[in-house]
């Protein structure tokens, strides 16, 4: 059966309807009140700035395509905004990161349920924590000026 | 099913963006159901939907601003959803062994499949838009008519006082008017174009 058309029988679109308010009804309690939570998160600081997820394991090599899942390989992510890039790897238990072009700094990790970890970027950039628990997550990086704040992405 | 407040959602976005929490929570709750039928599709459930779910409401929070079109907010919410769904996937993926015996129990995801699906997730929104901007006692017609589980025309006529013979008649214009709504007229025009009802999804189609 073809995505009914435009010219489908009332039927038809009774069925749709049906659907549509089956999918209203299958929203999980909770996630409503946890949803209008996010609210708090509006920023209104003009100074952030942020970086963008230009590359993540997880999507771009195809959870679809891929095969049997591989448990070792590292799930890597890179952010990148016009003065600042990091790149992050979540393996074993940790997370390793490092700001490029490398330099010192000061890295917090943020999930929803506040600062997960603070921590400071070696010369080179770089900085190991432990792996935060799943869920939504993002990065502020203060390099000296504006911070840069990463995408929030789920872990 | 309530009838949401069927505000314009422009205005709705707006507001949201200049910091009226009231206005937000009217955001979400006209497109929750619509995040959570993506995560569905990805078979993605408990606390890995809601993972998903919180990450596109803390990514539409940052970018009110950046949404220029408000028509486009049902598209980007899907393809948001979609992408974070396939970084939770993955990454569960990566986490959980492989049990031998039930790997292959469950058909591989196909993504013309999924594309198929997330257009009709689309639509079911547009629809549900649609019935929200029915008139009042319309809306009530339309939502005792599509029930779980079913009512009668006489269960019906009796619980909103109107006859069983003027049923028929406000039905068929209510449908006529969500024909029209406009989500709906454009998501069947790019379902033509993008030749969505070719093979993979006349065989796979669900509804």
């Amino acid at each position: 059966m073809s995505l009914p058309r435009y010219d489908s029988s009332d039927e038809q679109l009774i069925m749709e309807l049906k659907a549509a308010a089956a999918e209203e009804r299958a929203v999980p309690p909770g996630a409503r009140e946890a949803a209008q939570a996010t609210f708090a998160w509006r920023t209104v600081d003009q100074e952030l700035r942020t970086l963008l997820v230009c590359f993540d394991s997880a999507v771009n090599e195809g959870a679809l395509a891929r095969g049997p899942s591989s448990p070792s390989s590292p799930r890597s992510l890179s952010f990148e905004g016009d003065e600042l890039g990091v790149e992050i790897e979540i393996h074993a238990g940790r997370l390793t990161g490092q700001l490029l072009p490398p330099q010192p700094g000061a890295v917090r990790v943020v999930s929803m349920a506040g600062v997960h970890a603070e921590v400071s970027a070696d010369a080179a950039g770089c900085f190991v924590i432990d792996r935060p628990p799943n869920g939504p997550l993002r990065l502020e990086c203060n390099v000296g000026g504006p911070i840069l704040v990463t995408e929030w992405v789920s872990l | 099913m309530d009838q949401h407040d069927g505000s314009n959602l422009a205005d709705l976005m707006a507001a949201a963006a200049n910091g009226c929490q009231p206005s937000w929570n009217a955001l979400v709750d006209r497109y929750l159901p619509l995040v959570y039928s993506v995560t569905r599709k990805y078979r993605l459930s408990g606390e890995d939907a809601d993972d998903v779910s919180q990450t596109l409401w803390l990514r539409l929070v940052e970018n009110l601003h950046a949404i220029r079109e408000p028509r486009a907010l049902p598209s980007w919410i899907v393809t948001t959803t979609k992408r974070e769904a396939l970084r939770v996937l993955a990454a569960r993926q990566r986490t959980k062994p492989v049990d031998p015996s039930t790997a292959f129990d469950k058909p591989a995801l196909d993504s013309a499949t999924i594309d198929c699906d997330l257009l009709r997730a689309e639509r079911h929104q547009a629809l549900r838009d649609g019935l929200a901007q029915l008139k009042p006692e319309e809306y009530r017609l339309m939502a005792l008519l599509i029930a779980d589980p079913p009512l009668t025309y006489a269960e019906i006529a009796k619980r909103l006082g109107i006859s069983v013979g003027s049923i028929g008649p406000t039905r068929g214009r209510c449908l006529t008017k969500l024909r029209a709504t406009p989500g709906l007229e454009r998501l069947v025009e790019s379902d033509g174009v993008s030749g969505i009802e070719g093979g993979d999804c006349n065989e796979l189609a669900k509804v």
